[in-house]
């Protein structure tokens, strides 16, 4: 199954970051988020962007036919 | 073009979007966390502050000792506020010097640190409360004093509670970061749906506008954008591209007599036909009623007549319309870029041009020629200038004879026109007189013609010379209502009977408005001039027409004269013509005769009159003089011919 890349280096640097703090938050420090319910949901989401951020590919770019991989300059229009 | 706009739209609805949403989800994050501080802190402490109070109030009125602790617990218990309970860790009595009534109650502290705590130190000092800071936790005292007594009672209870308010913090930080990214989402998605919708409306519409709603073809409008893209690729890459425009004929009839539905049945099935001729850089437009465009890009000029050939086969096949297989009859016209035009306008008024041609002419494809163009630079200027060549004394008349085989005599002589133009020489009729009848100065010509013609016929005629003089009249002289009473004119004028003027008019000019036609010829005949039906046997006159017109003479045109030796069909016609003519009392002449088999047929035949270049080609007025004068030195190159004249001299 062929996946079109639509992330340009900065996008996925960014997303990638994003994720792994959510997910750092989520998982391994407790100080700052202490319920269980916010953990979760955030380690989800940190997940889903690391993955995104991994494959260079996001499925809501698709769907407007928006693409920071062609175009270089590399800044993500939104998370 | 679109594209882009949608583009802009697209972005812009995103950062409107964007906008609207971040603000409200601050908005909502900030307030939530206004929420979550408010209730961690300030209620809960106005809460407890008046429950301290309440309760010293109720413990003055209770023997504070050791004996009497049921009282004391009954006290300090109070239904009112047992929501508080989750904040209050303890609640302890001291006397002013710091010993504490009942011990248990500190002890029962959760927290180590402050069940070993000095609280004498709180409860003897100034302040009325403060925070225990134990190990990076908060805890919060009050204290009041007990009305009445020295006591003192003293509230230690959970501060700046960590677990509540950094759940609910953090609960709401994280659910808001969700929200954020959950609706930037929606509103992208949202975006792109509405300018998706939007640009396929406008596409759509663009597709009504350049498209042909019967057949699906494209219109003439995208042809010419087409058109002028292709130019650019030929241009840049020296390629041809061949324009052909096809009408049906006779098309109006079908629809008439079928139907309107099978003649939109029969469009489609045209176009069905010319689409399965294409290649994959070829296209078919509709042009609108019954015409079509097919635009074929080739690499070599001669590709075109390939393609040609496969349209007319195509279009050779009957077409099934209801059950009725219909013959499919076109005229189209070709024309190349970039031979025959440069741009995309001049390319379809070309092939325009050829396609009116062959409709004209009855033929099924014409392919454009500057010369045919009625409307090209230079025939704008050769029609300017021919208006002039008359004053301008660039017309001259050349003179033909005609010899009458039975006497061997020169009766007639046939005038015909001739420009010699100052830059381009002598430009052949067949260039000329087009363009005259064109742009309407086939007349003046007609009658300047006459006028020479005529003169020099009396001029012959006063030197002792008798021989007819004919000139050549064109279809557009038929609507001429006055040209019968003009030509009466000038023949008084110069005193030539009417009867020595003979007026040639070719077949099909008669048959393309046989009314006017006869009744103009009537009007001719009764003044007495002689009419000849020219180049007959081209058109289709039928034989009972014939018989009404008043002619007296039937040219045979000259294919068949010439075709006459090899072809036994042609000779065949030819014998026909003399036996009908002669059956209606009308003489023949015989046009194109080249040599003197040819003559000797027609003489067997029974033909009247030949005229060819056997006998002689057209000559200007001095060489034909000089011709006739030398009657007996034609004996060796053309046939013996006598001139039937009173006197022999003859005055230039």
């Amino acid at each position: 199954m062929k996946i079109r890349k639509n992330l340009g280096g900065l996008d996925r640097i960014l997303r990638g970051g994003i994720g792994i703090v959510m997910i750092y938050f989520g998982i391994i420090d407790s100080s700052v988020v202490t319920d269980e319910f916010s953990k979760i949901l955030l380690t989800i989401m940190g997940s889903a962007m690391s993955f995104i951020a991994i494959i260079a590919h996001c499925p809501m770019y698709a769907v407007i036919g928006f693409d920071t991989c062609s175009t270089e300059s590399g800044e993500p229009n939104n998370t | 073009m679109d594209g882009l706009q949608g583009m802009n739209l697209r972005n812009q609805l995103l950062t409107y979007f964007g906008i609207v949403i971040l603000t409200a989800v601050s908005i909502y994050g900030w307030s939530a966390y206004q929420i979550a501080y408010d209730v961690g802190n300030n209620q809960k402490n106005i809460l407890l502050s008046n429950r301290l109070q309440e309760q010293a109030g109720l413990l003055a009125q209770v023997k504070l000792d050791r004996d009497n602790i049921k009282n004391i617990e009954k006290a300090l218990y109070s239904p009112a506020s047992e929501d508080l309970k989750e904040y209050m860790l303890s609640s302890i009595i001291a006397d002013s010097k710091g010993n504490i009534l009942v011990p248990e109650n500190q002890l029962s502290l959760p927290n180590a640190g402050l069940r070993t705590y000095r609280l004498d130190h709180l409860v003897t000092g100034k302040t009325t409360q403060g925070a225990i800071v134990l190990e990076e936790q908060t805890y919060l005292w009050m204290k009041a004093a007990i009305p009445g007594t020295e006591n003192v009672l003293l509230y230690i209870f959970r501060g700046k509670d960590d677990h509540t308010f950094s759940n609910l913090a953090s609960r709401i930080i994280v659910v808001s970061i969700f929200i954020l990214w959950v609706s930037v989402w929606v509103a992208l998605i949202l975006a792109t749906k509405v300018t998706n919708a939007l640009r396929a409306k406008s596409d759509e519409i663009e597709h009504q506008a350049s498209h042909d709603s019967l057949t699906g073809l494209p219109n003439r409008l995208w042809l010419s954008k087409k058109l002028e893209n292709e130019i650019k690729h030929a241009s840049v890459s020296n390629k041809h591209i061949a324009l052909m425009l096809i009408d049906m004929n006779r098309f109006k009839q079908i629809n008439n007599t079928l139907g309107h539905e099978a003649g939109d049945e029969l469009l489609k099935e045209v176009s069905k036909s010319l689409q399965s001729c294409l290649w994959k850089s070829d296209s078919i437009v509709r042009m609108g009623g019954d015409e079509f465009a097919l635009l074929m890009p080739i690499t070599n000029e001669d590709h075109c007549f390939i393609a040609l050939d496969k349209i007319l086969d195509i279009m050779d096949e009957p077409v099934i319309i209801d059950g009725i297989p219909l013959e499919i009859d076109i005229s189209l016209g070709m024309a190349v870029y970039p031979k025959h035009a440069e741009d995309a306008t001049n390319l379809i008024r070309c092939a325009e041009v050829a396609m009116y041609l062959a409709k004209e002419r009855g033929a099924q494809y014409t392919i454009y020629d500057i010369n045919n163009d009625p409307h090209s630079i230079k025939q704008l200027r050769l029609s300017g200038e021919l208006r002039q060549a008359a004053k301008l004394d660039q017309l001259s008349l050349h003179y033909q004879p005609k010899m009458n085989i039975h006497s061997n005599e020169i009766t007639g002589v046939e005038a015909l026109l001739r420009w010699t133009h100052p830059q381009h020489g002598n430009i052949p009729p067949d260039e000329f007189i087009p363009i005259a009848e064109q742009t309407g100065s086939i007349a003046s010509l007609t009658y300047w013609v006459l006028h020479t013609a005529i003169e020099q016929c009396a001029s012959w005629h006063n030197n002792g010379l008798d021989i007819d003089i004919s000139v050549n009249l064109s279809a557009r002289m038929l609507h001429d209502f006055e040209m019968p009473n003009r030509i009466m004119a000038i023949l008084e004028k110069h005193g030539l009977p009417a009867s020595k003027l003979e007026l040639e008019i070719t077949e099909t000019a008669i048959i393309m408005e046989p009314d006017k036609a006869l009744s103009i010829l009537k009007r001719l005949h009764d003044v007495g001039i002689q009419l000849s039906i020219d180049d007959f046997g081209t058109g289709y006159t039928s034989i009972a027409y014939l018989k009404r017109l008043p002619a007296r003479y039937i040219k045979i045109d000259k294919s068949f004269v010439l075709e006459m030796h090899s072809d036994r069909e042609s000779a065949t016609i030819v014998q026909t013509i003399i036996d009908l003519s002669h059956s209606m009392g009308i003489e023949v002449i015989a046009e194109g005769v080249e040599d003197r088999e040819t003559l000797a047929e027609l003489v067997s035949l029974g033909c009247d009159t030949i005229q060819g270049y056997y006998l002689s080609r057209p000559m200007p007025i001095e060489q034909f003089e000089t011709w006739l004068s030398q009657d007996q030195a034609r004996v060796q190159t053309g046939p013996p011919f006598t001139v039937s004249k009173k006197v022999i001299s003859l005055n230039t």
